[in-house]
């Protein structure tokens, strides 16, 4: 009993510090741009950049798509096969962990093959992305989805306000989403935090996402790369929090690699 | 000397006091519950008698021998727990098996054994299934045969039959008895299911918020209750407050109607409010009323509901709700809502305690 | 009659209707997955089988197994296991500490938050994270050979070679394992009690009971590990600039433009990858499936 508390200790300080120092030496990094500058050097030129700031939006813009695609192709889906037609179920749900087995790069080289040029819409850039977005994000939002609907009565509920004369958009959009929506905002917020960082895609297709502009800065800029590492974890850090909020502690698993 | 003594045992998690103060003298052979409401503490003490808690002070003995700090592996108590804890990975017989695996028993042994206590449970057929094959009450089973197979000195039940659903608990609790009389095991059994407590036991321990508010037999609990927390958790029950009129012969009154009781708590003075007991069933409806009759009160009825063999009935005495359980006869019509009636019940059923107010 | 000719004529209308209505619920998905994944990937399978002048061909497969791309493979399968074998292992002990009792219980919702971040927390930023700390000019590094007089890169490490991306995955690959194993280890404790109470030692726990439960979900999380960081890319090119043999590197040397091959042999290359995350897939899928029976 003692000796496995003194073991545990012993992992807890080793893995704290495994896990702490990167943090505080890209924190110390990051505030020493110069010995004739302030401390805040480097966060003060970053905030001050507009290509940060567009960078930024963009990310968010493209995260808040995959989102809005992903729900709206998973969702009915998801939402039919849990009402009707069973068999269905397991179908959807190996689809939409599939992406699993494409590895981004990849993902993007099949896209850029396919829809290269000539297919009109599918050949723009932001689709493509778009698209690649909301693939990567599908198994996370399946994932919050389906746990959404096993969660409340969802045949009871449809079938109430269907007796009560509701037409199916109105059930969906009245009833089934208002009731899925503490669900689905888990999942939206680890999608969120996937995208903002996400490099391999964007950076294939010619966009200046943030997590473009990040390897950009840090290719000129060193402090300021440090100092953009540590935003970038105060964001995940935020957005994982919310997430864990939302879903009552539980930690889902995800990440831009 | 008791088998098992649980001598003033404290646990405390940060300021909730889980367990404050409790001691138990369990006799050898004896079958004890420890019966309370929701995190009163039942679990904890069993878990410490067990090994898997420390206590903060206090002891355990059992035999003489003082456990309080013997690790749970060197205790040799079976253990069954409320989510039964079998192990998936291994069939029935082998859960049965493993504790005598662990004590080094030989394999020639070991057979005869974990079919004699699969047999014992009714299993004998199903040896060889893993957990998730068996039903609720068969996984039970097997918990109890796993947890007598090494011959333990004493057997924990937490709430072992609280998972499945009623017509199988009346049988397996029957059973467990059963079995707990063949062997003649110490046993102490929680539970919040108070017929459960009352039907199964030698002796029932009422928990409250950390203490044992009363150590007594069934019958002693729900008769004579020691505290009106015993008196309002056990079976349904009245509470009437009387005013004290002659504490010599313990009499009280209500409106001017005189109850006549056994005891009074001690220290109580003239005047001073009471609480009475009373069990719904021991009430009895009567025509006659003397003016100098005791322990007969009249009251109005509000309301009488059809309840098959009997009726239940609401009356009103004093401004003061009674409930009345009386045998229904088709032949003797009960009085209906709106009526007048007397009731009466016998002297010795009545227990008054300090009024809590 | 009138009752025949209605029941006869309604069923055929019915189900018409009912394949039409059930097709709009599942139209937006299948579309989106037939269009963007399935077509996509059936798109590189047939530039790998034909392109150039060869016709129907398996040159391209044919190439991979020429030392460099096969050392490309090798290097991102080397990285991938050795990465997800340490992770799993550290990850498991760390969560037994956690989980076990070991460490202060208050602490247990803070180590499970941290570990979703770190586990979220990859890429390019990482790259930077570790850049700060370990680099020839990190905090790590200058404090190891200034107080411990340990000169790290003068040792043979580089922290933009094969050990400094394995340190680095880590920071993700640790957490996630920790993640994946906490439900499993929760449920541990219980067995370990009643395994206590029947006189059983830590060792004869962890070796009849512990781990032949464990044994499914451990090979699970290992895997899910392993293509947690075959697929990965970002973390790779920022920490080396690109000039580590990763098959993803590779791949996305070839769609840049930086470095000019076939186009073909680029498809190979990615089917290959799709085909070894498919074989961990499937393997993860069917271990899983015991799980989910035994934990009923
Ligand atoms: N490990 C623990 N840490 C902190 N508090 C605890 C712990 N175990 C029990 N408690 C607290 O001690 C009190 C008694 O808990 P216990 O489990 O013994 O109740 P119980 O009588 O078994 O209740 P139930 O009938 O619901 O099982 C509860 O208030 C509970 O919250
Ligand atoms: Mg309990």
């Amino acid at each position: 009993m003692k000796g496995s508390r003194i073991w545990s200790l012993i992992v807890g300080v080793v893995g704290l510090l495994y896990f702490v120092v990167p943090l505080i030496a890209t924190a110390q990094f990051s505030v020493q741009e110069g010995p004739s500058k302030p401390f805040w050097a480097a966060y003060s030129s970053i905030l001050a950049d507009p290509q940060f700031w567009s960078s930024l939006r963009l990310s968010l813009f493209m995260a808040l798509s995959a989102v809005v695609i992903g729900l709206v192709v998973i969702v009915p889906a998801a939402y039919w096969a849990f009402l009707r037609v069973p068999r269905m179920q397991s179908w959807v749900e190996f689809i939409s962990i599939l992406p699993f087995v494409v590895p981004p790069i990849v993902l993007v080289l099949g896209l850029v093959r396919l829809y290269g040029s000539g297919f009109g819409p599918l050949s723009d850039r932001p689709v493509m992305l778009m698209a690649a977005y909301g693939v990567v994000s599908m198994p996370y939002l399946f994932r919050s989805v389906d746990n959404g609907l096993r969660s409340m009565d969802v045949r009871a509920l449809t079938e109430a306000a269907l007796g009560l004369g509701a037409s199916w958009p109105r059930v969906l959009f009245r009833v089934v989403l208002p009731n899925l929506r503490t669900a689905l905002l888990g999942g939206a917020f680890l999608v969120f935090a996937l995208i903002m960082g996400e490099y391999a895609i964007s950076s294939m297709l010619g966009f200046n996402t943030f997590g473009v502009y990040m390897l950009l800065t840090g290719q000129t800029r060193a402090h300021a790369a440090a100092a953009l590492a540590l935003i970038s974890f105060g964001l995940v850090w935020l957005l994982v929090g919310v997430m864990q909020a939302v879903n009552r502690g539980n930690v889902t698993i995800g990440g831009a690699r | 000397m008791s088998f098992l003594d649980i001598q003033n045992v404290q646990r405390h998690f940060g300021s909730q006091r889980a367990v404050d103060g409790v001691s138990i003298a369990v006799e050898r052979g004896e079958f004890i519950s420890l019966l309370g409401p929701s995190g009163s503490g039942k679990t904890t003490l069993l878990r410490i008698v067990a090994g898997f808690e420390r206590p903060d002070s206090g002891a355990i003995v059992v035999d003489g021998e003082n456990l309080t700090r013997t690790p749970p592996q060197r205790r040799n108590m079976g253990m069954v727990f409320q989510s039964y804890a079998l192990f998936p990975n291994l069939t029935a017989a082998d859960n049965v098996a493993f504790g005598l695996r662990t004590r080094h028993v030989p394999p020639t042994k070991i057979k005869p054994r974990v079919e004699e206590l699969l047999t014992m449970v009714g299993l004998g057929e199903k040896a060889g299934r893993y957990p998730h094959q068996l039903s609720g009450g068969e996984q039970q089973r097997v918990a109890l045969a796993r947890a007598l197979a090494p011959n333990p000195r004493v057997l924990l039940l937490d709430e072992p039959l609280s998972a499945l659903d009623a017509r199988i608990r009346v049988t397996l609790r029957a059973e467990i008895r059963r079995i707990q009389r063949t062997l003649h095991i110490t046993t102490l059994y929680v539970t919040h299911d108070q017929e459960e407590a009352l039907a199964m036991s030698d002796r029932v321990v009422v928990f409250n918020q950390g203490h044992a508010e009363q150590i007594g037999t069934p019958e002693d609990i729900y008769d004579r209750p020691a505290t009106s927390f015993v008196s309002s958790f056990v079976g349904t029950t009245n509470r009437l407050v009387a005013q004290v009129a002659d504490v010599r012969a313990g009499l009280c009154v209500i409106d001017g109607q005189k109850v006549q009781v056994t005891a009074l708590p001690d220290g109580i003075d003239q005047g001073s409010a009471v609480d009475l007991w009373l069990r719904p069933e021991r009430i009895h409806l009567t025509n006659h009323k003397g003016p100098d009759d005791t322990n007969q009160l009249s009251g109005t009825v509000e309301d009488a509901m059809f309840l098959g063999a009997r009726t239940g009935m609401r009356v009103t005495i004093n401004g003061q709700p009674v409930m009345v359980d009386v045998p229904r006869d088709p032949g003797y019509p009960n009085p209906r809502a709106g009526e007048l009636v007397t009731i009466y019940f016998s002297t010795n059923l009545t227990a008054t305690l300090s009024n809590a107010q | 009659m009138t009752q025949v000719s209605t029941s006869k004529a309604a069923p055929p209308l019915n189900r018409a209707t009912r394949i039409w209505t059930t097709g709009v619920w599942f139209l937006p998905f299948g579309l989106f997955a037939v269009l963007f994944l399935f077509l996509p990937s059936i798109g590189l399978f047939v530039g790998s089988v034909t392109g150039g002048a060869h016709g129907l061909t398996l040159t391209y497969f044919g190439q991979l197994f020429q030392s460099q791309y096969l050392d490309a493979y090798k290097v991102s399968v080397e990285l991938s296991a050795a990465t997800a074998l340490i992770g799993a292992v550290v990850g498991v002990v760390l969560a037994w500490a956690v989980v076990g009792g070991g460490l202060p219980r208050f602490l247990r919702p803070f180590f499970l938050t941290f570990s979703g971040v770190a586990s979220n927390f990859a890429g390019i930023p990482l790259a930077f994270a570790f850049t700060a700390s370990l680099g020839p000019v990190g905090l790590v590094t200058l404090f190891l050979s200034h107080h411990l007089n340990l000169n790290l890169y003068q040792h043979g490490f580089s922290l933009f070679g094969f050990s400094g991306l394995v340190i680095t995955y880590l920071y993700f690959q640790i957490p996630l394992m920790v993640l994946l194993m906490v439900p499993a280890l929760d449920n541990m404790s219980r067995w370990g009690e009643a395994a206590m109470n029947l006189g059983a030692s830590p060792w004869q726990f962890w070796w009849h009971i512990g781990l032949p439960i464990l044994r499914l979900p451990l090979l699970g999380a290992t895997l899910l590990l392993f293509g947690n960081s075959f697929g990965a890319y970002a973390t790779a090119y920022a920490l080396t600039s690109g000039m580590i043999n990763l098959v993803p590197i590779v791949i996305g040397q070839e769609l840049s433009g930086n470095v000019v091959f076939s186009p073909s042999l680029a498809d190979a290359l990615a089917v290959g990858m799709v085909l070894i995350m498919t074989t961990i897939f499937a393997v993860y899928l069917l271990t899983n499936r015991n799980v989910v029976r035994w934990q009923r």
